[in-house]
């Protein structure tokens, strides 16, 4: 995998790779794992009906696995979200604003998995 | 092999749990949730198995609150530590899942070292606890004990206090019969046997414990299937174990209705039940009713009979000597009941103990005995007697009187006596009972200076809580309990553990119930301070006692009262930061547990803990600091041996890369300074649990079989072993361990004129002075008659070794008195260091104890290190000890043998020739040193096989100063090469060198020995010159020598005339030899003669003011037409100006 493309994307490589046991094939797995799972769906869902205690727990435990893995934009775009929304409630429009600071981030990511797996 | 520890890591994300399982694979084996309830279910089907959960907080369908609420309501599993891992959720959530029982928090993202470290550190701690832990079960059948069982129940009933249960209570009729015709071997398999049965078949009890020798109790429910039918299942298949004879089991059932009898009594009752139907054929079990009230009565007459007792003087107080088991003196003594009474006699405390604490008389039978014990000290101390301690028991109703403290206070004011004469004695049962109540009382009484002993300590609920929670002074162990609940080895291993605790806590530990030598020697060996039981006196009525107590002034002021100074050793905290605010945080924190030091930096705290000799439990330190930070503080602690166990923790707000750097340099934890005081004393208890542990652990480990019967050391099989497993542990590591062998040097004296027995008493207290010379982390043992090994750990440099054994035959140095004469004992020691002289046991051994005989060659009391007096060994320079090199004066470079180029060189050497070390690396040698850019004409690098030294005279330095230089051919990892020494030549000789070496080309010294013509002219060119000088010899068949030749330089070295040397040298060839060098030297010579080889050996030679210089001197044999034997011996000063004096 190229792992400077991700470095390009804002990952700190051996920082994560150590954390990683420097097991890259383990590392690259799981890269695509967070890209199938649906918690990003889950997430627009929620933010959408409003379930805002929903949102909090999915952002929250997104937020962990991004910080795992050393998606550092995806992570901070997921900390300003989980800050407005902990506690079961938050400002719609600055919410929505978050998540769309969000989206771009995943989506980047997406992108980039996607590019990397048909090269 | 040890099957890895289990840890079960509970995440909803595939992705963490994927990564945690990664980072733990090397250590653990893991198991996975994704969910609370999923975790649960593991636990419970897994319960023993998991050593510790990582936990995430928030999940789906049950998350970590909801698991944590579950798990701790479940005793099955809520000792399972639980490490939440969170996202920096700040103080809140933190104090939030410590209240609800979490051990302590990781953050994501994960950093491995950290979790590694911490997970280590919890699993420790609780593996601690698990130890102490023992003494709940029932050792042999693997139930509860008897007072834990109670503990159990009276939470069941308290957690459920509407709930029907019933207590039964099995009993085997004339159970000693068994172990009279089967032997105490199948009466406990008989027992285990029955305790499976009982909970096999009775499937839904909730609890089983033992009560006795022959009796369980179960606590089941109300609706439990247990009925007749199923009893009497029971009863015949116990009565089926043995086809001879019958056993007879009887059940008691106790219901229990409401919640205010104890349940010591309820279980009482359930015994009565089946008391009463003992020997009646075919009724096999028995409710308690009304009709076992006849007991009751009994019990009665004893409460009618107790307060005229009381007015009558019925009561008695008997005192029981206690001893310092080291001198075996008396130090105190302990104040027990007797019940003379009016138609029944002699009454032991058991018939009416029990139904006094019930009725609560109890209360005014101790102020009794209080009075009666104070009377009598007051008594004693005025006809002149020592004012030895008395203990008096405070009984559980007594702690309930908010007037005890002043009632006591005025007692002894009433007596004229202080308070820390009276030791007041508590049971851990009222602990359990009311844990505040307990712990103020205690507190309150301490503050007045009573002295506080803990009664019976691993009977029943013992916990590392209570110890750490009850102020309390003096530990005192109950022997009989140890022996009759369990084996007797793992009774062993459970005192040691318990006598190890108590050390590390500061308490005196005072053993009760011993009854025979064999206990007497296991518990001194242990280290337990006092001893009360039969072997050494039973209780006995006052006036006896009194012929038992020392005059005051023959007496030593008694250890129990010093021990026991109101100030109780309290483990001391040292702080180290700049900031008043943080300090005054830890030191508001810690300050129940610990006596806190506070120091501002480094520098401070390093000189405080040097003046205290490392007297500090724990470390707190910040990272930034003026003068001195933390990093470079943590560097010095860790590289200096009396400091280097104290654990450290860094507590600091820097960012999680320092974090790991700290654990990596030593730290025992980190943590950040913005987590809360509930978290920090958390993680300060689990590092206090780690390293309270390592020492106990070992105690643990061992059993009495591998000590030294004599001396409690370990056996010479056992030292053995452990040293070999230590140093195949060190295999890699760049610490050092030394080998140091001890021989008393005069034991026969002892033993002949004083006797065996003396001898036997020296070699005891040479043990002990070595147990407290050693540390906790040195292994000793007795490897011979009067010999002792120690294998140490850390020892330091070689030069720390040196002191070290030094100072141990300092110590060893004393004077044995006897009124049958004095000898003065002293010892010899000889050490060796890994793996500067071996890495493995038998080499170390050999280096050590050769070590030792050369020390001993110098008289008594010597000490020596291995290799001390030789050339340093090249092997050293594999071994990270460049830097002890840069130390020498002699330069040292070792180049390839086939490149020349410089693969090591030694500042000293780097200096001479006026370059920085690191640019002669990988340059030839002759450019480095000549700048010339082919190699040196009479530099030829042969096999690696040729093993001598080869001698040269180089030219000059950068200063224009002469050198001398002498190499020989090593193995470099593997390779040939060769190693140089060299130095400069001073003075006149230089100055002379210098000339001689501008107008002749210098032949070598090798060349002249391969010449068949002798040059001695030649040789005399080089011999002149050398910084020492040489002879030749013929030796002639009857070994007498003949002097052929000498140079001039020897004179000088000898500080004689040429005429004298003559004298020395014709006749006997070794005469100039110090005579403890002079065997060696001439075997040496032997063996090289026989061959005709040449030999090299460092020795000592006299000089004309009889002192000696050290040369180094190599022989070489001279070809001669006839085939005589001429030796060419060169002297080199091996060290400069180095005189030996003989003392």
């Amino acid at each position: 995998m190229d792992l400077e493309r991700l470095a390009a994307y804002g990952v700190d490589i051996p920082q994560t790779l150590w954390r990683f046991r420097e097991n890259e094939v383990l590392y690259e797995k799981l890269l695509r794992c967070f890209v199938a799972e649906p918690g990003f769906t889950d997430l627009q869902k929620a933010v959408l009906q409003h379930e805002y205690m929903e949102s909090f727990k999915i952002a929250h435990t997104m937020k962990g696995v991004a910080a795992n893995l050393g998606l550092t934009p995806l992570y901070d775009a997921l900390n300003a979200f989980v800050k407005t929304v902990r506690g079961g409630t938050a400002e719609y429009p600055l919410l929505v604003a978050q998540m769309e600071q969000v989206t771009d981030c995943y989506h980047a990511f997406c992108d980039l998995m996607q590019e990397l797996s048909s090269e | 092999m040890v099957s890895k520890r289990k840890i079960l890591v509970v995440d909803d994300s595939y992705i963490n749990r994927q990564l945690l399982c990664e980072i733990l694979s090397a250590e653990y084996e893991t198991l996975e949730a994704e969910d609370g309830a999923q975790a649960l279910e593991q636990l419970r089907s897994n319960s023993t198995g998991i050593s510790a959960v990582l936990l995430d907080l928030i999940m789906p369908r049950m998350d970590g609150y909801a698991f944590l609420r579950e798990q701790m309501q479940d005793p099955q599993i809520s000792g399972i530590p639980v490490i939440v891992t969170t996202q920096d959720e700040g103080e809140e959530t933190e104090v939030r899942a410590l209240s609800m029982g979490a051990c302590d928090f990781l953050t994501k993202p994960y950093r491995p070292a950290v979790i590694l470290h911490r997970l280590a550190n919890t699993i420790r701690m609780r593996e601690t606890a698990m130890l102490v832990n023992l003494a709940e079960k029932d050792l042999l059948t693997g139930v509860y004990n008897r007072d834990f069982f109670y503990q159990k129940v009276a939470e069941q009933l308290e957690r459920d206090p509407v709930g029907e249960y019933d207590l039964l209570c099995a009993d085997v009729e004339k159970f000693k019969l068994v172990n009279d015709l089967y032997g105490v071997a199948e009466g406990d398999k008989l027992l285990c046997y029955l305790a499976d049965v009982l909970q096999e078949r009775i499937s839904d009890h909730i609890l089983c414990g033992r009560m006795g020798a022959d009796t369980f109790v179960l606590l089941i429910p109300r609706e439990s299937r247990c009925d007749a039918i199923l009893l009497n299942q029971v009863r015949r298949q116990v009565d089926q174990y043995f086809s001879h004879i019958h056993i007879v089991v009887r059940f008691g059932v106790y219901r229990i209705n409401g919640r205010e009898v104890p349940v010591s009594a309820m279980c009482d009752r359930a015994k009565l039940a089946v008391d009463s139907i003992k020997g009646i054929y075919d009724v096999h079990y028995a409710y308690y009713d009304d009709s076992l009230r006849e007991k009751m009565l009994r019990e009665q007459s004893i409460v009618n009979g107790m307060k005229s007792a009381l007015e009558t003087d019925q009561f008695r107080v008997y005192y029981q000597a206690k001893y310092d088991l080291k001198t075996k003196r008396i130090v105190g003594s302990e104040a027990l009941v007797r019940w003379l009474h009016a138609e029944n006699g002699f009454m032991a405390p058991a018939q009416f103990i029990p139904v006094f604490e019930k009725n609560g008389f109890i209360a005014d039978l101790d102020r009794f005995v209080w009075n009666r014990a104070c009377e009598d000290l007051r008594a004693w101390i005025d006809a002149g007697l020592a004012p030895l301690p008395v203990s008096v028991n405070v009984s559980r109703v007594d702690i309930y009187n908010p007037q005890l403290p002043q009632q006591l206070l005025d007692l002894v004011a009433k007596h004229n006596l202080t308070p820390n004469i009276l030791h007041l004695e508590i049971t851990e049962s009222a602990y359990t009972e009311n844990p505040r109540q307990l712990i103020s009382a205690v507190n309150e009484l301490r503050d007045l200076g009573f002295i506080i002993e803990m009664d019976d300590f691993g009977s029943g609920y013992s916990s590392l809580n209570m110890l750490s929670e009850l102020p309390i002074d003096v530990l005192k162990l109950d022997m009989r309990f140890l022996q009759t609940t369990n084996g007797r080895k793992n009774s062993e291993n459970i005192l040691s553990f318990i006598v190890n605790l108590a050390k590390w806590m500061g308490l005196s530990v005072v053993a009760e119930g011993i009854e025979t030598e064999t206990q007497f020697v296991m518990l001194r060996n242990m280290e337990a301070d006092y001893g009360q039981g039969y072997y050494f006196s039973k209780p006995v009525p006052r006036d006896e006692f009194e012929r038992m107590l020392p005059k005051a002034s023959a007496q030593l002021p008694s250890p129990v009262l010093q021990d026991a100074a109101p100030t109780k050793q309290r483990k001391i905290m040292l702080v180290v930061d700049d900031s008043l605010t943080a300090r005054t945080r830890l030191t508001t924190a810690f300050s129940d547990d610990y006596q806190v030091v506070e120091t501002t930096n480094g520098a401070a705290a390093i000189s405080y803990l040097l003046k205290h000799k490392g007297r500090v439990d724990v470390i707190i330190m910040d990272l930034i600091m003026p003068v001195m930070d933390g990093t470079v503080t943590l560097e010095q602690l860790k590289s200096l041996t009396l400091l280097r166990s104290i654990p450290v923790v860094i507590y600091s707000g820097a960012g999680e890369d320092v974090e790991l750097k700290m654990l990596r340099m030593g730290a025992a934890d980190f943590v950040p300074k913005s987590c809360g005081t509930d978290l920090l004393k958390k993680r300060v208890a689990n590092v206090m649990a780690s390293v309270c542990l390592t020492g106990s652990h070992n105690a643990l480990e061992e059993s009495a079989a591998d000590r030294d019967t004599l001396t409690g050391l370990y056996t010479a099989e056992e030292f053995t072993r452990r040293a070999h497993t230590i140093l195949n542990r060190q295999n890699g590591d760049v610490e050092f361990t030394a080998l140091i062998v001890i021989d008393v040097d005069s034991l026969r004296y002892v033993n002949s004129g004083l006797g065996y027995q003396n001898g036997d008493e020296v070699l005891r207290q040479i043990a002990e002075i070595l147990r407290r010379t050693c540390s906790t982390e040195d292994t000793i043992g007795r490897i011979d008659g009067d010999s002792f090994g120690i294998v140490t750990l850390h020892c330091g440099t070689a030069q720390e070794l040196r002191y070290r054994i030094a100072t141990i035959c300092q110590r060893l140095n004393f004077a044995y008195e006897r009124p049958e004469g004095m000898v003065k004992i002293s010892c010899s020691a000889g050490a060796a260091l890994a793996p500067t002289h071996g890495r493995d046991f038998e080499t170390l051994s050999a280096c050590a104890r050769a070590a030792l005989s050369e020390a001993k060659q110098n008289g008594k009391s010597h000490s020596r290190l291995y290799g001390e007096d030789k050339e340093m060994p090249p092997l050293a320079l594999f071994n990270n000890m460049d830097w002890l090199l840069d130390e020498v004066s002699d330069g040292v470079f070792v180049c390839d043998a086939d490149s020349y180029e410089i693969l090591y060189i030694n500042r000293t050497a780097a200096a001479i020739l006026g370059k920085h070390r690191y640019a002669c690396i990988g340059k030839t040698c002759y450019n480095v040193m000549w700048d010339y850019d082919k190699r040196c004409e009479n530099c030829y690098m042969e096999g690696a096989e040729n093993e001598q030294f080869r001698h040269c005279i180089m030219k000059q330095d950068a200063q224009n100063h002469p050198i001398q230089c002498k190499g020989k051919y090593i193995e470099w990892n593997g390779a040939p090469a060769m190693i140089q020494y060299i130095h400069r030549l001073h003075g006149d000789e230089a100055e002379t060198l210098d000339a001689q070496l501008q107008t002749m080309p210098m032949p070598h010294p090798e060349d002249l020995f391969h010449n068949e013509a002798l040059n001695l002219e030649q040789l005399d060119c080089v011999g002149n010159y050398l910084d020492g000088g040489y002879v030749t010899l013929e030796v002639k068949s009857n070994g007498q020598a003949l002097l052929l030749s000498f140079s001039n330089s020897l004179c000088d070295l000898l500080d004689i005339t040429p005429d004298m040397i003559r004298t020395l040298y014709d006749g006997d060839p070794f005469r100039t030899v110090h005579p403890f060098d002079v065997d060696r030297v001439r075997r040496s010579f032997e063996r090289a003669s026989e061959t005709g080889a040449p030999f090299h050996t460092v020795c000592r030679i006299m000089r004309q003011d009889g002192s000696y210089v050290r040369v180094d001197t190599n022989a070489h044999r001279l070809h001669s037409a006839d085939n005589a034997l001429i030796y060419c011996i060169i002297y080199l000063r091996a060290q400069q100006n180095e005189k030996f004096v003989e003392p």
